[in-house]
């Protein structure tokens, strides 16, 4: 019973854009960092033909998997609700995608998807019995600014608890435990000639806990665009306890490693893994840990030309540091 | 923002003849997210070539599945612009560009659920006229 080692895909995501790696190279780079779960987000790295690949192209797929000795772990897909121009998605339109998603993904060898928390809780109940016809869970994203304790998530535990169903769980995102924004995105803000005072501001109000809303309001009165105030949500304290996941964890099987920076000595540079990773440990838990690596988005501005960071690199520290937290 | 070093693909800049006839000039982009989309969720392109600007009724729009005008973008859900896919502008300016360097800039607004704030991602650069 241990903490099994993942990688989303979605890491070496600058790699796959510029074509320096394709899918075959991302799923070594993943075996290489000691990963043995491949999660992929088929819009972004498609499987074959998108969405629906040619028996070859699976066959393809899975000779991949053994190839490098891994297997398929998670399918993320996203509630496009502003799919049309003119109207949002109806409940039975998404219920009809969630269906797909469950074959689509039952096809490839992937076991739960990643859901995105705009989804209703009624069209959830109603895929229930899907999931487990398919034997594909729904893993619902537990995503910065969003919290452990969470009415979203009071609704999903009650569904859960209430059906008894094993097919819907949380997938809880490695963001929640960030102390406090990363060096490398607020970097990012200020070369994009975000006022000083402002970043001050934000800085500042993150440390001391300023609920969201309050900030927003307050760079809004302080001249912020509409972009910076929708982005006030990276800065605004969402650090839950590590100790919540006692109550949390069970409800899930998969979790999203999210980081921005690993430095030299292995360690992430604003996100806590040793205290979720020390509960998880002690609770026993044995689900995977699926990197994901984002901090190749902080230095996607022009400003930044031709620099890049090695996301290679990054999730094979990665996969140290939780090695090293988990005593192995 | 992300990918908006990357969006504009730096040497593409062509210009557009058909029959002998200088119709505009065409460049290429990525996208500015990072998964492939359905067309439908492209809402607008707008070009400036040296100060002058260009909108969405002046181009047209090529990916893999085919050429589409932004018009035609909000009921197309079959096609889709790919991660990292190439998609060609080409863009009506008679007579085209002269030879040399050109400053180019394209801001794309893309309609994603849950990014309400995006808003244009804009990318510049000085582009040789190939």
């Amino acid at each position: 019973m241990s903490i099994k080692h993942g990688v989303s895909l979605y890491s070496y995501q600058e790699n796959y854009y510029l074509g320096k790696l394709d899918l075959e190279g991302c799923v070594a780079a993943a075996k290489n960092a000691g990963a043995d779960g491949i999660e992929v987000i088929p819009e972004q790295m498609p499987i074959g033909q998108y969405p629906y690949p040619t028996d070859a192209q699976v066959d393809h797929w899975f000779s991949l998997m053994d190839k490098y000795g891994v297997h398929p772990t998670c399918m993320d897909v996203f509630d496009d609700y502003t799919l049309y121009k003119n109207r949002t998605l109806r409940a039975a339109e998404k219920l009809d995608f969630l269906i797909d998603c469950f074959r689509r993904a039952k096809r490839l060898g992937f076991y739960i998807l990643r859901n995105q928390n705009s989804l209703e809780i009624d069209v959830i109940e109603k895929a229930i019995p899907y999931a487990e016809e398919y034997g594909v869970k729904m893993g619902f994203e537990v995503h910065a600014p969003l919290m452990l304790q969470s009415e979203r998530n009071e609704q999903l535990i009650e569904l859960i608890e209430k059906t008894g169903t094993k097919y819907l769980t949380i997938v809880p995102d490695f963001g929640i435990f960030e102390k406090h924004a990363s060096r490398v995105n607020v970097n990012k803000l200020i070369r994009q000639g975000t006022d000083e005072k402002i970043v001050e501001y934000l800085l500042e109000a993150g440390k001391n806990k300023v609920p969201q809303a309050e900030m927003m309001e307050a760079v809004r009165k302080m001249g912020a665009s509409d972009k910076l105030i929708g982005s006030v949500r990276m800065y605004a304290n969402h650090y839950n306890d590590p100790e919540l996941l006692r109550t949390y964890a069970k409800y899930a099987v998969h979790f999203h490693g999210k980081f921005y920076e690993m430095d030299e000595t292995c360690t992430e540079t604003c996100i806590d893994y040793e205290g979720p990773i020390r509960v998880l440990k002690d609770m026993g838990w044995d689900g995977y840990i699926s990197s994901e690596f984002e901090g190749q988005r902080a230095f996607h501005d022009i400003e930044m030309g031709e620099y890049y960071v090695d996301e290679v690199e990054q999730v094979r520290r990665h996969h140290e540091m939780i090695r090293r937290y988990a005593g192995e | 923002m992300m990918y908006e070093k990357y969006m504009l693909c730096k040497d593409s800049l062509a210009n557009w003849e058909e029959d002998g006839e200088a119709l505009g000039y065409s460049l290429q982009i990525r996208i500015p997210y990072y998964r492939g989309v359905p067309l439908s969720f492209l809402e607008d392109i707008l070009v400036e070539v040296d100060g002058e600007k260009f909108t969405g009724d002046d181009l047209t729009f090529t990916v893999s599945g085919g050429t589409f005008t932004l018009q035609e973008m909000p009921t197309i859900t079959f096609f889709r612009w790919e991660f990292g896919e190439k998609a060609t502008l080409h863009i009506r300016k008679p007579g085209g560009l002269k030879p040399g360097t050109h400053n180019v800039v394209v801001g794309v607004l893309l309609r994603i659920s849950y990014l309400p704030f995006m808003g244009y991602v804009n990318a510049w650069a000085d582009m040789e006229l190939a």
